[in-house]
């Protein structure tokens, strides 16, 4: 099943069981057993994610709107900063931050909050419980506690950053620079180390629900670093799952066991492999007109939605 | 090597002092009668509204390059708002980036120059610095930036010039030619100019560029007499050629800080000229604001066009020569603190030996 948009996908989904995709033009596409097109925000929408915790797509957009989609496809707005462009969020715990420039809403049980930085934010995630919000800068990450108004942890570094990602367990945070690799930090002992060796800027990581295994985008095939000791990937090396000769991963997502991996590539290729049997693997896609932006897996594991930079949005079955 | 990418969007650098006339400019710009939709970005809301439906606010933030050049700096920001504003194909035709009064306008065109991302969808047209004819006395007294602005700019408008003396005028034009003797000069009111002017200028496309520079490629009118001009037809307006003397010469007006050295000589040696220039920009390159040439190489019937900002230069093959066309090569460096005598005893050594005739 594929359809073509004219849009950028931001992110492909399942809602329940049901297909969906975030594009950059503001809407959300389903094309499940109800098949519709969902206009959220005006013009453009800038930043999504899935949400595990309600089931539902959340975006930001050039409208200053956050809103929530779910299975009913009523866009419901969470939030709104008239005349800023939301161009990143994260949710998680019964929380939701989202940010323009160098400010930070954050909202959770506690009441809302507004968070000043120095730089402007290039990406903001939240820690598993929701207990901690990085807001990664050009030249540092911030970690703040959303539970207390306190002085937030600085992790200096004089790279340039645009995501980070907590490990699911929280000892780590992950961040990836824009010249191609990836900081770690150990927050128990701020122990700082590089993840090196990228051609290209990691666009896409994802962590297996344990938190012993970090998959990214960025080289020929999907690396693939082991955090399950208590020094991570220190003096460890990575895992490279299915290479694809002249291309780049783009895109990673587990399966819901954390069996598979799957994987996108920038010429559209998708395909799934093991950690056990890195070398080979089964080609759902061989290629298409845009790089493959975003993954999702069917709850069941049978299936995967994948979303590309030129709007193709479809769905592969991937048995075992 | 591609001669033609139409689907690359063109980017118009606005610069200028705060209260110059670039917001004024840029709403002419929007409300042209053009048909065009923009995408305009600006460091920050002005007082002044801007008549556009997509207007993008970013903080200036300026990276280095990771190859350990202070001078190769980027805009972080830029590229960020330009990924996002391509990811939907045709929803505008052109951008205009203004830049706020202080701005660097170099790590603006560095960033198309340079940035894989930038450079594979867009393309920049022009850089446009609108002055402001009465008080560019005294900011070209007081900062660099201004004087930075001019020595970058392929357009100038000399704005407000209803509000200034002929003679006041005068002085501020030769100004403004001492600092950049190429650039195209335009004396405007209000910002009120004819929009092909500042748009679709097509000066970074070495495929195009060149043909605009008079001090340059025209000389005074063998250019024109073939053809290559391109202002199209009904082609009335005043170009206001510099005098020919003047480019390289020390200028007068004890403000200037920026010198334009323009050098001319015959036929070169490409295998002896581009490690000559690749070594010039490695070691001038953080003087270097802005070089641009057409040469001409043995044994090549194509004319080659070479352009630089800083260290970063680059070059392609343009149209072939013309059989009635002195073949020669002409080179111009704006910057700061350049050893004129000494570049060009470099370039002549470039000149390519004579071969005999067969």
């Amino acid at each position: 099943m594929l359809s073509e948009f004219e849009s950028h996908c931001l992110v492909a989904a399942f809602i329940g069981d049901e297909p969906a995709f975030a594009l950059a033009d503001g809407t959300v596409r389903r094309v499940g057993a109800q098949r519709d097109c969902v206009r959220v925000h005006a013009a453009s929408s800038l930043a999504a994610l899935r949400t595990f915790a309600d089931d539902a797509l959340l975006t930001s957009g050039e409208d200053g709107r956050v809103c929530r989609t779910g299975a009913d496809g009523e866009p419901r707005e969470l939030g709104c900063v008239p005349r800023k462009w939301i161009t990143s969020l994260d949710a998680s715990a019964g929380r939701l931050a989202y940010a323009s420039g160098k400010t930070v809403w954050l909202q959770s049980a506690r009441g809302d909050r507004q968070l000043q930085h120095r730089r402007s934010v290039k990406g903001i995630a939240f820690g598993h419980d929701g207990a901690r919000l990085a807001v990664v800068q050009q030249d540092g990450v911030t970690v703040h506690d959303t539970e207390a108004a306190g002085e937030p942890l600085e992790l200096a570094s004089n790279d340039i950053h645009h995501a980070s990602t907590f490990s699911p367990d929280g000892r780590f945070l992950v961040v990836a620079s824009q010249n191609s690799f990836l900081h770690g930090w150990r927050l128990a002992d701020r122990r700082h180390f590089r993840m090196l060796g990228y051609p290209g800027r990691v666009e896409s990581w994802a962590w297996t629900p344990d938190g012993a295994w970090l998959a990214t985008s960025g080289a020929a095939a999907a690396i693939v670093w082991p955090f399950d000791g208590d020094d991570g990937p220190m003096h460890r090396s990575a895992i490279e799952v299915a290479a694809r000769a002249q291309s780049v991963v783009s895109a990673v997502a587990w399966s819901p066991d954390a069996s598979l991996l799957a994987i996108g590539h920038r010429d559209g290729a998708l395909q799934v492999a093991s950690l056990a049997d890195p070398r080979s693997a089964r080609l759902l896609r061989d290629g298409g007109r845009g790089a493959i932006t975003s993954i999702a897996w069917r709850a069941n594991g049978d299936a995967v939605a994948f979303g590309s930079a030129a709007g193709e949005c479809g769905v592969v079955g991937a048995p075992r | 090597m591609v001669a033609m990418q139409p689907d690359k969007l063109p980017v118009t650098l606005l610069t200028g002092y705060l209260g110059a006339g670039k917001t004024t400019l840029l709403n002419r710009i929007l409300t042209g009668d053009h048909g065009l939709r923009f995408a305009v970005v600006v460091n920050e809301f002005g007082e002044i509204g801007i008549d556009n439906d997509l207007i993008v606010e970013t903080e200036e933030e300026i990276y280095e390059m990771n190859n350990g050049c202070v001078c190769c700096t980027v805009r972080g920001d830029l590229i960020e708002v330009l990924e996002r504003l391509l990811r939907q194909p045709g929803r505008f035709d052109a951008i205009v980036i203004e830049t706020t009064g202080l701005a660097d306008p170099v790590p603006v065109a560095q960033t198309f120059l340079m940035d894989e991302g930038a450079r594979a969808r867009t393309r920049l047209d022009a850089v446009v610095t609108v002055v402001d004819a009465k008080h560019l006395p005294l900011r070209m007294k007081d900062s660099r930036e201004a004087e930075d602005q001019i020595a970058f700019a392929d357009v100038v408008l000399l704005n407000k010039t209803d509000l200034v003396t002929a003679e006041a005028l005068a002085e501020v034009e030769a100004v403004i030619r001492a600092v950049n003797p190429h650039a195209e000069i335009h004396r405007t009111e209000r910002s009120a100019i004819q929009l092909d002017r500042v748009l679709d200028r097509g000066v970074f496309d070495l495929k195009r560029a060149l043909r605009l520079q008079p001090d340059l490629l025209d000389e005074r009118d063998d250019e024109h007499a073939h053809g290559d001009h391109d202002c199209g037809e009904g082609c009335t307006h005043e170009h206001h050629h510099p005098e020919p003397a003047r480019a390289g010469k020390p200028s007068a007006i004890h403000d200037v800080t920026v010198q334009s050295i323009s050098l001319r000589t015959g036929v070169l040696d490409e295998h002896r000229f581009f490690p000559w220039l690749h070594a010039l920009a490695q070691q001038q390159g953080p003087n270097i604001l802005r070089m641009k040439g057409i040469l001409a190489f043995r044994g090549e019937e194509r004319r080659y066009a070479v352009q630089g900002v800083h260290m970063i230069v680059e070059g392609d093959h343009q149209r072939p020569w013309h059989d009635d066309e002195r073949r020669e090569s002409r080179i111009v460096f704006i910057g700061r603190g350049l050893d004129r005598d000494e570049i060009a005893r470099g370039l002549e050594s470039c000149v390519a030996t004579e071969v005999p005739a067969c």
